[in-house]
């Protein structure tokens, strides 16, 4: 066992960090999602980041990757840098393309669809939304009715789905849709890559409580070229599994909530209220070191699922379900911790020019809602690790 | 960044559980509870026998001098069978101490003879406030007659009346610093003067409360030098506190494996009830904290092994460990039903030793007091230091 980067690992790292520091704006820093407003930045900073060759390096050469092996150290790296830098959504970005659409074409997809969309993802100058969720299905995402119905060498898609986070920024959604009439579940079940601005789709974006967009996506008679299935007709949910393990995986990165916790603890050991030092208090001291040990288990758990990624070739899907759902455990405790440690000052938020810590910690307070159900929420990914972690038997589909 | 187990140690541990599950079956765990000697004592010479005894002591001790890292994944082996032994005392504690402050002379007469088996020595430190910090040690000793005058008592000492010897610290001089004026004494259990009182705890291991009257020690057993003894035993006691946790790991695993287990047979509305969602939600939670906790403490013996700086770590570790394997076996227990609470259910003496341990070498509480220091008082480990290890 080594808890060390390498050298060349160490170095890759300092690489991103000063990558960070030059090129990354702070208007787009602190920004735990991808936000609409600033999508513009957030592409030019990604294709600085393609330009360095960081996105393609374990992609084939033909398709303009560089080949190498050995890469997923260095995939955790870059993200994990990101979201200590605080720049969570160009990290999202990346996943997005790189590690979820781009990987999962790579394994599955035609080669007309390789040609034509991975130099594209390499070079950042292509978006998707991920397009799954509908209004009645959530978790359960084998319920999904949206049809897509082949006419001549064309789809016609009806359907509505929700949640569609930059729909309306992007240019193709990578979509879950039922191929075949009158099937039920996980069967009949396809993926397809939606070309956003086509005649029949309306997005409705709207906020949400932590300030953040998402999008309502009404697609009425929306034609889809027949080349544009990815992998198997019908074969959409074992696709979709294996593109959600690997956004489990690489989306979730647990110094999303660490990182404002430890910035947190820096905070206190300064602070004062009224005179007193927060620093001082017994019970807060005991509190900070009881969420500390949280913390810390939330960060190993990421670094075991990164370890037998990198070092035994397997999607450690039982281990990423293990630290998103920790995630989930652990925000609204560590944003209650800080609140109430700040006392009402901890309510002010960033609108407020004197709120202390930028008014952070409203807003962790907020974004916590959406922790429980992002990539799956809190009881979906126990269920992953019961069943196929610990062998315990099904109890639904 | 690698935290695969190397192929010696897959061995090791294999070798060790081999061993372990076809001497300590669960049934026979359970016997061993009632036994009147307070532990399973035939068990220790086999123990002696595996060379486990050695395995953080030099080959010139005769041991096998592997790394802290092993010797967790050892004690690990031990837990999951709940394996009562004098190894924490004897091994981890007093010879280690021994090892760390002992002349040339007291290692070869101490170490060898723990390493074969035929010494025991059972490690007086902790006092009235139960807790393993320096400032609880009020014990003095006086010098008089070219020896030094031992006065006080010990609390919870682990196998006080079966031991040798004893090793005591005792407070040489006074000072504002609790960590200055201590010293460490090799003495004879059974010197005029030391009483012992068994104490009735809810674990399978016997435990006395010592009291000192006015005992004699020569100067020669003396350890380490006079007043300095803190360092000896802070490195000493961290050190412990890592591998115990690997103990603790065990054990929680092992309840775990048989809640998972049990709620994959027993059968409640005509399904088995580890197909109830409630059922699956405890055991992923449970599954979760004890795997965290099990890398927590290998990430602090790996700290030492490498001369890195480990006390938070080990505060970490051992407050974390502490509550992970407490609630695993809670919900092993829990997931038994009825039958885990009888007095004779196979989750049981876990149960009782994840309990126990969580209060050996400092509750959860204190540990949360060191990590509070190291995060708050000092540098933190945070974020402007330099990222080559990877969990800062
Ligand atoms: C900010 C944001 C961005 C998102 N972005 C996208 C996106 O880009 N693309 C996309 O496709 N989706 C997206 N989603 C949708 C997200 O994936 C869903 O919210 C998620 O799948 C949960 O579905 P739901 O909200 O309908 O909740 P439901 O599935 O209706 O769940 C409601 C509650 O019931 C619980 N529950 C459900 N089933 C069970 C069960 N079997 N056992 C126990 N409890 C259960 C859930 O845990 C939850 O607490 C986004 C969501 C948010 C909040």
């Amino acid at each position: 066992m080594d808890f060390r980067f390498t050298p060349e690992e160490q170095a890759f790292r300092m690489e991103v960090r000063q990558f960070i520091e030059d090129e990354i704006p702070d208007v787009i820093k602190g920004v735990e999602e991808i936000h609409s407003s600033h999508i513009e930045l957030e592409m030019e900073v990604v294709r600085k980041i393609a330009a360095r060759g960081w996105l393609g390096a374990a992609y084939p050469k033909e398709y303009g990757g560089r080949g190498e092996n050995n890469v997923p150290m260095t995939e955790y790296i870059l993200l994990d840098e990101l979201h200590l830098g605080r720049a969570a959504g160009i990290s999202l970005t990346i996943t997005y393309l790189v590690s979820i659409i781009g990987n999962t074409l790579l394994s599955i997809a035609s080669e007309d669809l390789k040609q034509r969309f991975i130099p594209r993802i390499l070079n950042a100058d292509i978006r998707f939304a991920i397009n799954y969720s509908e209004p009645d299905s959530g978790n359960d995402i084998a319920s999904i009715k949206t049809s897509a119905m082949l006419d001549g060498d064309q789809y016609v898609v009806n359907g509505t789905k929700r949640f569609i986070t930059c729909a309306d920024t992007s240019d193709y959604m990578w979509s879950l849709v039922r191929t075949e009439k009158g099937s039920r579940r996980h069967r009949g079940l396809s993926i397809m890559l939606i070309k956003t601005d086509s005649p029949g789709i309306t997005t409705i974006p709207y906020k949400m409580m932590n300030g953040i967009e998402t999008c309502d996506v009404i697609m009425e008679e929306v034609r889809v070229p027949k080349e544009n299935l990815v992998g198997q007709e019908g074969q959409g949910w074992s696709h979709l599994m294996e593109a959600l393990s690997r956004e489990r995986f690489t989306m979730i990165n647990f110094k999303g909530v660490s990182g404002p916790f430890d910035r947190f603890v820096q905070w206190v050991r300064t602070a004062e209220i009224d005179g007193e030092h927060l620093a001082e208090d017994p019970v807060t001291r005991q509190r900070l070191a009881r969420q500390h040990l949280d913390m810390v288990g939330g960060k190993m758990m990421q670094l075991i699922a990164a370890s037998r990624a990198v070092h035994n070739d397997y999607v450690p899907t039982v281990e990423a379900a293990a630290s998103k759902s920790w995630r989930a455990v652990q925000s609204w405790p560590k944003a209650d911790l800080a609140v109430e440690v700040m006392r009402s000052y901890g309510l002010m938020t960033e609108e407020d020019a004197n709120a202390p810590i930028d008014g952070l910690w409203a807003a962790e307070y907020c974004w916590a809602g959406h922790e429980m159900s992002g990539a799956g929420g809190l009881d979906l990914n126990r269920k992953i690790i019961a069943q196929q972690g610990l062998g315990l038997p099904r109890w639904s589909n | 960044m690698n935290l695969e187990f190397s192929e010696e140690q897959k061995m090791l541990m294999d070798s060790a559980r081999g061993f372990l599950e076809s001497a300590c079956p669960l049934d026979k765990v359970r016997e061993w509870e009632s036994l009147p000697e307070g532990y399973p004592s035939h068990m220790w010479p086999r123990v002696v026998e595996m060379g486990w005894t050695g395995v953080i002591y030099p080959e010139a001790y005769g041991g096998l001098d592997l790394s802290i890292m092993d010797a967790t994944l050892l004690m690990r082996e031990m837990g999951r069978v709940a394996l009562s032994t004098p190894f924490l005392s004897t091994v981890l504690l007093s010879g280690r101490a021994i090892l760390e402050g002992g002349s040339e002379e007291q290692k070869k007469d101490v170490l060898p003879a723990i390493v074969e088996g035929k010494r025991l020595v059972s490690f007086g430190f902790s006092e009235a406030n139960a807790r393993p910090n320096a400032a609880s040690v009020k014990t003095t000793a006086r010098a008089e007659d070219g020896g030094y005058v031992l006065s006080g008592s010990k609390h919870f000492v682990e196998f006080a009346e079966q031991a040798d010897q004893i090793l005591i610290a005792a407070r040489t001089s006074d000072s504002e610093d609790p960590e200055q004026g201590l010293t460490l004494f090799l003495v004879d259990a059974r010197a005029p003067g030391i009483h012992y009182e068994t104490l009735k705890i809810m674990a399978l291991q016997p435990q006395a409360r010592v009291t000192l009257d006015n005992v004699y020690v020569d100067s020669g057993n003396v350890v380490g030098e006079v007043d300095q003894a803190w360092s000896v035993l802070n490195p000493t006691i961290q050190v412990a506190t890592v591998v115990l946790c690997g103990y603790m790991t065990g054990l929680a695993e092992r309840a775990l494996d048989m809640a998972i287990n049990y709620s994959k047979e027993r059968v409640q509305y005509e399904q088995p009830i580890g197909a109830f969602q409630a059922i699956q939600n405890y055991l992923a939670a449970a599954w979760t904290k004890t795997t965290m906790g099990e890398y927590m403490a290998y990430y602090a013996a790996w700290l030492i092994d490498n001369d890195i700086s480990s006390r938070e770590a080990v505060a970490t570790a051992k407050a974390f460990v502490g509550y992970a394997s407490v609630e695993a076996t809670q919900v092993a227990t829990q997931l038994h039903g009825g039958m885990g609470a009888t007095a004779d259910a196979r989750t049981t003496p876990f149960l009782k030793w994840a309990k126990q341990l969580q209060h050996t070498l400092g509750s959860c509480t204190y540990h949360e007091t060191v990590v509070a220091q190291e995060i708050i008082d000092k540098d933190p480990l945070g974020l402007d230091v330099s990222h080559s290890v990877a969990l800062t």
